[in-house]
């Protein structure tokens, strides 16, 4: 048992609970998917079992222990949304960050630090992009970058917001690969939020269904059902499956 | 860039309304080094020794000071408009001023008290913007503002009950920034406090630009960010009180100078710090060179800092325009 969470419970203050009592557990190896309509607490969830906001009540826990005090993340590694920055800081400075926890506050990352970093980027593959400012990057070549700065930092769990959203078809497919192929190598936990009951499917080995009222849970196979999606997103949903070679495809269509 | 430093830090010392030649400041200062006092240029030597190499050590002290402290506070903010007096110890510090020539007209109660009303403008800031709390970058400059209108209010009704043959000349020069009163006790006074928080602010480089990424961000990284703001933002306070205390209000280094230096250096705060160090050291000492050559009379450096700073941030903004693009 890898990443656990007990009676996990939050709300933003002065409003009501929007996470009750989240339990789930994940071992090496499995990606969980987050489903859910906008505003359910996709993304709070994420903060609340990373540290960066505090659980209410309950508690996460990596390999049984527990993970409350803030900033205490050495275990996690968090993929934000890709979003604007501040200062057009180059893509080896900005996946340097990644390594950050194991920098004391009056130094700077050293060669091995260094090493590590270029060695990340070249796994990821975007050594081309190393001396390029990030603000000049596209959507999906910055998400890489954020994957590459997460895993610096040799994580066992990665936590990914919605690493797929505005990015075309291509880039989509690219990166969702390349988390797969990540957990499976490095053996580590991924937890991803998607708004993409086919992209669950596709890599997923659990998925949780979460809605204003509750949530549910279970092995995606099973849990991402029709009736299941027509009630989390609140439409009519059919799931088309194909054959491609010996490949198991599946799409779903929605409609109103 | 050090050698331009060391070129302005010589031409500080032969320039000036009396021109010594350089032959004679080296000759001057071995001799002061070697502690052998020949009677030969003795009036050069008061200058050099008693005026200009004091008034030279400060302005880059200061310069560096300053310029430090607003790459520090532009990273922390996440800002590139914000400037070490955005909190308001500028405004306090001019108060605390103020109100010191108004009531004793004593040079050294009044640097205290410049001093201590700089520290107490941050510390209400902070307090102010300490809601549920949690302190928010908006809300910090924010407050920043109220403090500093209402210490700029106060600065004028100082000057408005001030004598105005006697004290209000006073207070407005004061007001403008001059290095002309600087001493090697005023320097000494000064030195530690910016020279250590120059230290220790350069130190601290790697990690301001973890929090130029935002609070979120560097909790997701592992870093809790808020202790080391707390302490950037105290020691670039201090460094800019200290500053004040001496010379006076001066302007546009810590806003401008950690611009040119991300133009000619890096955006990575491990290098634009220590270059905006050294340009601002240059850049003041510099300005300062003009303030006391230019006319016979001395012009406030406060005012030639905004004069000269301000064309060449807009030549900047224009090269950037056709050049690089963002910053």
């Amino acid at each position: 048992m890898l990443i656990e969470v007990r009676n996990g419970f939050f709300g933003y203050p002065g409003q009501d609970m929007i996470l009750k009592d989240i339990n789930f557990s994940l071992k090496q190896g499995e990606i969980m998917a987050i489903l859910g309509q906008n505003g359910t607490g996709k993304t709070t969830m994420l903060k609340c079992l990373t540290g960066i906001l505090k659980w209410k009540k309950g508690q996460t826990l990596i390999n049984g222990k527990s993970l409350d005090s803030v900033g205490r993340l050495n275990e996690i590694g968090y993929v934000p949304q890709a979003h604007k920055l501040s200062f057009p800081y180059t893509v080896r400075e900005m996946v340097a960050m990644g390594r950050a926890r194991y920098i004391g506050p009056f130094s700077v990352p050293s060669k091995e630090d260094m090493e590590k970093v270029d060695e990340v980027i070249k796994s990821i593959g975007i050594e081309h992009l190393k001396n390029i400012p990030c603000t000049n990057l596209s959507g999906g070549q910055l998400q890489l970058v954020y994957i590459a700065r997460a895993l610096a930092a040799d994580p066992k769990v990665l936590v990914l917001d919605e690493p797929e959203s505005h990015l075309d078809f291509k880039n989509q497919l690219m990166i969702l690969k390349l988390i797969k192929r990540l957990v499976k190598g490095k053996n580590i936990s991924c937890i991803m939020n998607t708004h993409y009951p086919e992209h669950a499917l596709r890599i997923s080995d659990k998925t949780m269904f979460l809605g204003s009222k509750g949530y549910i849970l279970g092995k995606s196979r099973e849990v991402i059902t029709e009736e299941n999606i027509g009630e989390y997103f609140d439409i009519h949903a059919k799931i088309v499956s194909i054959k491609n070679g010996n490949e198991d495809l599946s799409t779903i269509i929605a409609f109103c | 860039m050090l050698a331009v430093l060391v070129i302005t830090f010589f031409a500080s010392l032969f320039l000036g309304r009396y021109i010594i030649s350089p032959k004679v400041v080296f000759f001057i200062l071995l001799d002061s080094l070697s502690n052998s006092r020949s009677s030969l240029y003795e009036i050069e030597a008061s200058i050099v020794l008693g005026i200009r190499l004091p008034r030279t050590i400060l302005s880059m002290l200061i310069g560096a000071g300053l310029a430090v402290s607003g790459s520090t506070f532009q990273g922390l903010f996440r800002n590139p408009l914000v400037s070490p007096d955005v909190l308001g110890v500028s405004s306090g510090a001019g108060f605390g001023a103020a109100l010191g020539i108004l009531t004793t007209g004593i040079s050294g109660i009044s640097s205290i008290s410049a001093f201590a009303f700089g520290i107490l403008s941050v510390f209400l800031t902070y307090m102010l913007a300490k809601t549920r709390k949690e302190v928010s970058v908006m809300s910090l400059v924010l407050a920043g503002m109220i403090v500093s209108s209402i210490f700029n209010s106060l600065i004028s009704m100082v000057k408005y009950v001030a004598d105005p043959y006697d004290k209000l000349p006073a207070i407005t020069y004061w007001l403008m920034g001059s290095f002309s009163k600087a001493t090697f006790d005023s320097l000494k006074a000064v030195f530690l406090p910016i020279a250590a928080g120059i230290v220790i602010l350069l130190l601290l480089r790697w990690r301001i630009n973890i929090l130029s990424l935002g609070d979120e961000e560097a909790y997701s990284l592992g870093i809790n960010p808020k202790r080391i703001r707390l302490a950037a933002i105290a020691i670039s306070t201090i460094v800019t009180a200290a500053s004040v205390t001496v010379v006076g209000v001066v302007g546009w280094v810590g806003l401008v100078i950690p611009h040119i230096s991300r133009q000619i250096v890096s955006v990575d705060h491990r290098y634009l710090l220590p270059a905006s160090c050294i340009l601002g050291a240059i850049f003041l000492t510099l300005v300062d060179i003009i303030a006391r050559t230019l006319m016979s009379a001395e012009i406030p450096i406060g005012v030639l800092t905004a004069f000269v700073g301000a064309p060449f941030f807009a030549f900047l903004l224009k090269i950037v325009k056709k050049g690089k693009g963002e910053w």
